[in-house]
């Protein structure tokens, strides 16, 4: 907050502040609009953004590429936080700017297919002869509304565990198959977390000596995540967040639900096994990778995630890692199956020059430089043998997450105002995760909450 | 002398244009002389203040996403703020935050005033390491608190713990975000505010505490009965500037909680924040500025009309 205290510049603020909303409308207005500085040299200047910097040597690699076949093109890659992405793009549309072509992740689409924003290509496909049999299927049918298709799928990913197997060797420990949870016993998978978790004294958590109040290292981490926290749990427990594409309300605040996210709980503050929540944050979701440094400080033997962040990984820890696949719950195999697209945007003066790099960045050209550099799983299933195959050779078998994405799959939910209703569904069950207490009553808060973005969403 | 006596001779000049017109030729040419200093600061009030002001007005009776044409809502959005957003919840949470924030901070700024307002060497040094929060960047600082106050390697608890105690999760906490952040607050402008209380202090005559050391009074006497009600001025001044800031608090919930865990510490300019960009319910966001607005009006006139009768401007 920066205050003032000069009466003038006091009342100005007292304005400012209270005009937040109209001061959109200014910064909206200032916005450039899908601009090209190249075109004086005749050159087309794209507009390319994403969040994922991890990601952006490959992405580098593959445009030069595309810039090489088509040299009246130059392609800037604009890179933005996450969670200012879609507040940022949105602010930029609303004066007929932003980029020429963009990344949309699933929370995002609703809100911006219902706007307008996102470019139909289904005649270009067409037209152009786009086999859209070489995409994972998922993927396809998650991006198409009404007959029409958005974007072309450039990769998945899914939720695994990835575990320190120098850990697991000092410790004598196998790497189990098979293992299931539920809700009253924890079945396999707590026992095997509870074999995991050492404390100080080097009793494991299956010994009547173990100190819950001074644990060396946890066997998970459990953070306050949809995607790669409690949906893939709720799902094993026959829960979905909202009960079909564009709902209005969810659906996760259910006997099913609370005791999903009871059992999420105990984890942590019953049977002892999953570092506490106030070890991932101040809401213990881990937003800004506290979960990948308890993991790389040896605090924790095995953290919940998505394969994305494979390529980082390495760097941060100084162990030979491994992959666990997600456990079993009581409905079965379940994963959270997401993928990206690129979208072109409606107000892009340069229409004809995005259509190539989609074509490009959609081709099994790009994904192979993609797939084959690790960076990530091509959406074309033909091709998941380059990223198996790069992770190998380096040591790391990447399998459980390829085998998972034939399991059943639920999608991260797609309805207006999912991405405020994720953030707030994270602030109500916070309590929940930080200290175990009321986890119905923050279930049934985070449900009210969400059901009122849901409502209300522009 | 009578009236006809009082007539001028012929040969005298025309009789001078009316004072009226006199007074706004004058008023015209220092118009004239004025506005090109005036113009740019005006231009600022107008586009800064006064059309998003208009704008908000405008915007809290319709529905807008920022994408979709806007259309008339009426007062759907005040009902929304209230019924979805929970607004009246974090007015709540923001006036708990200002109980925390404003009399602590008002004290301390106080009481750094008088132990610095005395001809001892290094007090300008002192004076200066005060007020450095004040010129650090909010967000900076944020992070640096979050830090500090970390669950479980944070300096607070650390610190803690080599007395045997264990701190709690200062920020994950729905107890203690709130305290954390208005300490955060306190300790960021408690020098900024100490700057004007020594201003005040140093207008007030010494021989007031001269006269009143050798009548008897204590310490105590002499700051309740001079230095208080002399200090009046000031106090307003810190008081309605200090409230209408706290009210506006944004930046370190923004950087350290995102109005969590819960709603803890989901002050209302978050809230506005959240409804607006996030949610880009931009109607239902301008209607709770609006509802703001209204709170810190009331409140400074409240302030205004309490000082009133109790500040002495002079004293002679």
């Amino acid at each position: 907050m920066l205050r003032r205290r000069f009466p003038l510049i006091t009342s100005r603020r007292l304005a400012l502040a209270s005009a937040g909303a109209a001061i959109a409308v200014t910064a909206a207005a200032c916005a450039a609009a899908p601009s090209s500085p190249g075109q004086a040299s005749g050159k087309i200047n794209l507009t390319y953004a994403q969040w994922q910097t991890a990601e952006t040597p490959g992405y580098q690699q593959s445009i030069k590429v595309f810039e090489k076949a088509h040299p009246n093109i130059h392609v800037t890659i604009e890179t933005f936080p996450y969670p200012n992405y879609q507040p940022k793009l949105t602010t930029e549309f609303s004066s007929g700017g932003g980029p020429d072509i963009f990344w949309v992740n699933t929370p995002m689409i609703a809100s911006w297919l219902k706007d307008g924003v996102m470019e139909d290509l289904t005649a270009k496909i067409k037209a152009a002869h786009i086999n859209l049999g070489q995409y994972l299927p998922t993927l396809v049918s998650l991006h198409r509304f009404g007959g029409k298709l958005y974007g072309l799928p450039k990769d998945w990913d899914t939720i695994a565990y990835f575990y320190n197997a120098t850990y697991f060797a000092k410790h004598h420990i196998t790497v189990p198959a098979g293992l299931s949870w539920n809700p009253a016993s924890g079945g396999s998978w707590v026992h095997f977390l509870r074999e995991l978790t050492v404390d100080t004294h080097g009793n494991n958590a299956l010994s009547p000596k173990f100190d819950p109040n001074s644990v060396a290292t946890y066997a998970i981490d459990d953070p306050n995540q949809m995607q790669w926290g409690f949906e893939p749990f709720l799902a094993e427990n026959g829960v979905n967040i909202i009960g079909k594409p564009y709902a209005k309300n969810v659906a996760f605040d259910t006997p099913a639900g609370r005791q999903t996210f009871q059992f999420l709980s105990d984890l942590m503050y019953k049977w002892h096994v999953a570092a506490p929540g106030s070890a991932l944050g101040a809401d213990g979701a881990a937003n800004n990778g506290e979960d990948q440094q308890l993991f790389a400080k040896g605090k924790v033997a095995m953290i919940e995630n998505g394969d994305w962040i494979t390529s980082g990984l390495p760097a941060e820890v100084k162990f030979k890692l491994g992959v666990l696949p997600f456990p079993s719950g009581p409905s079965g195999n379940w994963t959270v199956l997401n993928g990206l697209i690129d979208s072109i945007n409606t107000h892009s003066t340069h229409q004809q020059a995005a259509w190539e790099l989609e074509q490009w960045l959609g081709s099994p050209a790009s994904q192979k430089i993609l797939g084959a550099g690790g960076y990530i799983w091509p959406g074309i299933p033909s091709l998941d043998p380059l990223f198996l195959k790069y992770w190998q050779r380096k040591g790391l078998n990447m399998q459980p997450f390829l085998a998972e994405s034939h399991w059943h799959t639920v999608y991260w939910p797609v309805t207006p105002g999912m991405n405020q209703a994720q953030l707030d569904i994270a602030n109500q069950l916070a309590p929940a995760y930080l200290n175990g207490r009321n986890v119905a009553g923050a279930v049934s808060a985070a449900a009210k909450q969400a059901n009122g973005d849901l409502a209300t969403a522009g | 002398m009578g009236l006809a006596d009082l007539r001028l001779p012929s040969s005298v000049a025309p009789p001078a244009p009316p004072k009226w017109r006199r007074t706004g030729r004058r008023r015209l040419r220092q118009l004239a002389t004025a506005g090109p200093f005036i113009l740019p600061s005006l231009a600022g009030v107008v586009v800064f203040l006064l059309i998003p002001v208009v704008l908000v007005l405008l915007l809290s009776f319709v529905k807008w996403n920022f994408l979709q044409p806007p259309h008339w809502a009426g007062f759907a959005n005040f009902v929304t703020m209230a019924r979805y957003h929970h607004v009246f919840h974090s007015l709540a949470i923001t006036a708990y935050y200002v109980l925390w924030n404003i009399p602590v901070q008002t004290v301390i700024a106080l009481a750094l005033a008088m132990l610095l307002n005395r001809r001892l060497p290094g007090m300008g040094l002192f004076r200066a390491l005060y007020v450095l929060p004040y010129m650090s960047t909010p967000v900076a600082m944020a992070v640096v608190w979050s830090w500090l106050f970390q669950a479980q390697n944070g300096l607070v608890n650390r610190l803690l713990l080599i007395a045997g105690l264990h701190g709690p999760n200062w920020l994950g906490d729905q107890a203690t975000a709130l305290p954390v952040i208005a300490m955060m607050a306190t300790w960021q402008y408690a020098g900024y505010n100490m700057l004007f209380f020594l201003a005040g202090l140093q207008t007030i005559p010494s021989q007031l505490y001269e006269s009143a050391s050798i009548d008897g009074a204590s310490g105590w006497q002499q700051f309740r009965r001079i230095t208080l009600p002399l200090l009046n001025p000031t106090m307003l001044f810190v008081l309605v500037t200090d409230v209408i800031g706290s009210f506006q608090v944004f930046d370190q919930v923004y950087v350290t909680t995102q109005g969590g865990p819960g709603s803890a510490t989901e002050v209302i300019n978050y809230n506005i924040y959240a409804t607006g960009f996030q949610n880009f319910d931009v109607g239902s966001a301008s209607a709770m500025s609006l509802l703001l607005f209204g709170v810190i009006l009331v409140i400074t006139v409240l302030q205004f009309r309490f000082f009133r009768n109790r500040t002495t401007y002079e004293v002679s």
